[in-house]
């Protein structure tokens, strides 16, 4: 009788126990419970509609931000999709500023003088906007373009605040058209890029022709304040590139 | 119940309480930490959606929008936010464009939850709650927008499943050290509970054999804590009662003793008594005879009354509180000596006497009593002439009286009896000459009852000494 009234204690006092240890579970669940479907609500910063500011940077800030965008964590990429056959009059707008671009890039001996058709054929257009989600108020959008001419294919990223190119590429399938590329020199690509900026600094790098050899390929750099933005570039007669490194 | 699974359940509780609710407090911080955190990249996402679009808008409106209609404003919203791809370093974001005045203008979310959120938010705040489905648990985030001059809120949704999970993993863990520390708690407490309770387990079973019987059992005490406290004070509890059962036990023993004692010095003279009264009773008998047996009735008669007045007086005197008062002990012997020389004159014995006179506080009556017997078996201790000196001299602060006699003497083994009750060494030969066996008995109890001792020094043929020590008074000369 006295063990089974002390079997039955220690019964009592193991459940207690167990229910014990069973308790945060049993607060978890209902805590659990308690979450779903409860609002959380806070209220907004006072300027979260007044984050649009005007886009002051210059061209060697603006390049960077696209490297950043690619590279960092903060970074946001959006890109959108552009109807070609829908947007025509847009689009002939934005190859104006391009070729006027090109006439000034031509002007400075960056790129070789070549006739451009007025006909011309869009072979990819897309716009990307790069930003960086620390400072929402500053972003760079680019229209990234292939067009087709008669005698050349030409690659551009156009900014499409500045009009700025920020990269480009020219090339010719045709065997009997060859670039003049006798007075082009990277240095002026680089004196166009840097329009405005001061304190800009370049170094050229691993250059894999001499200088005095027609074709040539090799790696150019602008740096300003520690930040540095990379070029790869080529110079043959039938293929002149500026290509930023992201 | 006994000590181990009190132990145990004290040690139980108070650790898995501790356990639980630091265990609880502890994933519960960690699943809200989870969930702001997955609250907070909701609400990034859904930052990143709005300056996309709203970039998206600064260079498009002038081509597409010319404002006149909200459906035209609607729709171009719509057809923005589904042209465009936001990227970022985890891959594609996925929204849901929702218009405050006509509902949903675009979603890419694999997911759709009802937008009730929207009901608790005024138009300056962003949300989020929590959504159960059955493919798992949903954040959906909600902030609010204004492109073109309307109200639009932007949803963005996270998969918080995980987070349950991992608070699932991280209570299977807890139970799982609950149970471990349950086995581990048992194992030490079991192991603990020998080792604080064997000091008791002894003490108890030392008790047990104590109470069986087997006085002389004590605790083996180790340590200096509290249990040695006990054992010790039990060890000194079961002395002091083993001394007091042996005292109980001798004087068990004494009185029994006495009894029979008693009887027997009863038995012998009412024997004769009635022998002779019988004699008397039934024969016819000469004159002489006659006499001879009155005679001995009368004798024996004589005994018993001497041996009722001896007992009531060592009775009486057990039961006495004494008053002593400050006596010249010269005097006092002197009084003595006085009432015993004639007799020992009779009996052709010579007293010497030899007696340093000092101030001594006793009972002088009872103490007489005590000198008179032992002056009296010093007597009784020659067959013919004899000599007694009675010797009294301090010595090392106390005085001693020495009364020696060149008698008989006794053998060494009688010597440790003679105090007894109606102890006689020559029985006969001590009755012949009144005595009653109660003489040194009632001398030792009135000397215990005035703090003195007495010692026996005898050898056979040669005589005794009896030495009585007086101490423990004051006294001067």
């Amino acid at each position: 009788m006295k063990n089974k009234k002390n079997f039955m204690k220690l019964g009592l006092l193991f459940i207690l126990l167990f229910f014990v240890a069973a308790t945060p579970i049993l607060l978890t669940e209902y805590d659990n419970m308690r979450l779903l479907n409860r609002p959380i609500v806070t209220v907004m910063p006072d300027d979260y509609l007044n984050h649009q500011k005007q886009n002051t940077m210059q061209s060697f800030e603006r390049i960077k931000m696209i490297i950043n965008a690619n590279n960092q964590k903060t970074g946001i990429i959006t890109e959108q999709k552009v109807d070609i056959a829908k947007d025509k009059e847009r689009l002939g707008e934005i190859v104006k500023k391009i070729e006027e671009q090109m006439q000034i890039l031509q002007t400075k001996n960056a790129i070789p003088t070549f006739d451009i058709a007025n006909t011309y054929y869009i072979k990819n257009i897309n716009k990307t906007m790069y930003m960086d989600s620390m400072y929402p108020e500053k972003s760079v959008s680019i229209w990234k373009i292939l067009l087709n001419y008669t005698n050349v294919s030409i690659e551009v990223w156009m900014d499409v605040e500045t009009n700025m190119l920020y990269l480009i590429s020219l090339f010719s399938d045709n065997e009997t058209f060859n670039f003049d590329i006798s007075n082009i020199s990277e240095k002026n690509f680089l004196d166009y890029i840097s329009n405005g900026t001061e304190n800009i600094k370049f170094h050229k790098k691993d250059v894999l022709y001499d200088d005095s050899i027609e074709n040539r390929e090799g790696y150019f750099y602008l740096e300003k304040e520690e930040s540095v933005v990379q070029y790869y570039y080529t110079i043959e007669k039938k293929y002149i590139a500026y290509y930023l490194v992201t | 119940m006994n000590f181990f699974w009190k132990i145990f359940f004290t040690t139980m509780f108070v650790s898995i309480t501790c356990f639980s609710m630091g265990g609880y407090f502890l994933v519960n911080s960690n699943m809200n930490a989870l969930i702001k955190n997955e609250a907070n990249i909701a609400y990034e996402l859904g930052d990143m959606v709005y300056y996309s679009l709203n970039n998206e808008l600064r260079f498009m409106d002038q081509y597409y929008f010319t404002g006149e209609l909200d459906s035209e404003v609607f729709d171009f919203i719509s057809n923005i936010s589904e042209s465009i791809n936001i990227k970022n370093s985890n891959g594609k974001i996925l929204f849901t464009v929702i218009s405050d005045d006509i509902g949903i203008l675009f979603s890419s979310l694999d997911k759709q939850f009802d937008k009730n959120l929207l009901n608790s938010m005024s138009e300056d705040e962003k949300g989020y709650t929590l959504k159960k489905t059955k493919e798992g648990i949903y954040l959906q985030a909600l902030r609010p927008a204004v492109f073109l001059g309307y109200d639009y809120h932007i949803e963005t949704v996270r998969n918080v499943s995980y987070i349950f999970e991992t608070q699932r993993e991280q209570y299977q863990l807890l139970v799982k050290i609950i149970l471990g520390m349950l086995l581990l708690a048992g194992i030490i407490t079991f192991l603990l509970s020998k080792i604080l309770i064997k000091p008791i387990v002894s003490l108890s079973k030392v008790t047990k054999e104590i109470s069986a019987g087997k006085l002389e059992k004590r605790v083996i005490i180790s340590g200096e804590d509290e249990f040695a406290l006990l054992s010790s004070n039990f060890n000194k509890m079961a002395d002091d009662l083993e001394e007091k059962i042996h005292l109980l036990e001798d004087e068990a023993e004494k009185k029994e003793m006495f009894v029979g004692a008693f009887s027997h010095e009863l038995k012998t003279p009412l024997t004769s008594i009635i022998g002779y009264s019988d004699m008397l009773r039934r024969k016819e008998m000469d004159k002489d005879r006659i006499h001879l047996c009155a005679n001995y009735i009368y004798t024996e008669g004589k005994r018993l009354e001497m041996l009722s007045m001896r007992l009531l007086e060592f009775i009486v005197v057990k039961n006495q509180e004494i008053y002593p008062v400050d006596i010249s002990i010269k005097t006092f012997f002197d009084e003595i000596f006085a009432v015993v020389e004639n007799q020992l004159s009779q009996s052709d014995i010579y007293l010497q006497t030899e007696i340093e006179d000092v101030i001594l506080s006793f009972e002088p009556e009872l103490m007489k009593t005590v000198f008179l017997n032992i002056i009296d078996n010093a007597r009784k201790a020659f067959d013919h002439s004899g000599t007694i000196f009675v010797q009294g001299k301090v010595e090392e602060q106390q005085y001693k009286v020495k009364i020696i006699d060149n008698g008989k003497g006794m053998e060494e083994e009688e010597l440790l009896k003679i105090k007894d009750a109606f102890y006689m060494v020559d029985k006969s030969r001590a009755r012949k000459q009144g005595g009653a066996g109660l003489g040194l008995a009632l001398c030792d109890q009135i000397l215990k009852m005035h703090g003195f001792t007495i010692d026996f020094d005898s050898k056979l043929n040669e005589g005794t000494t009896v030495t009585i020590t007086m101490k423990g008074h004051a006294y001067e000369k």
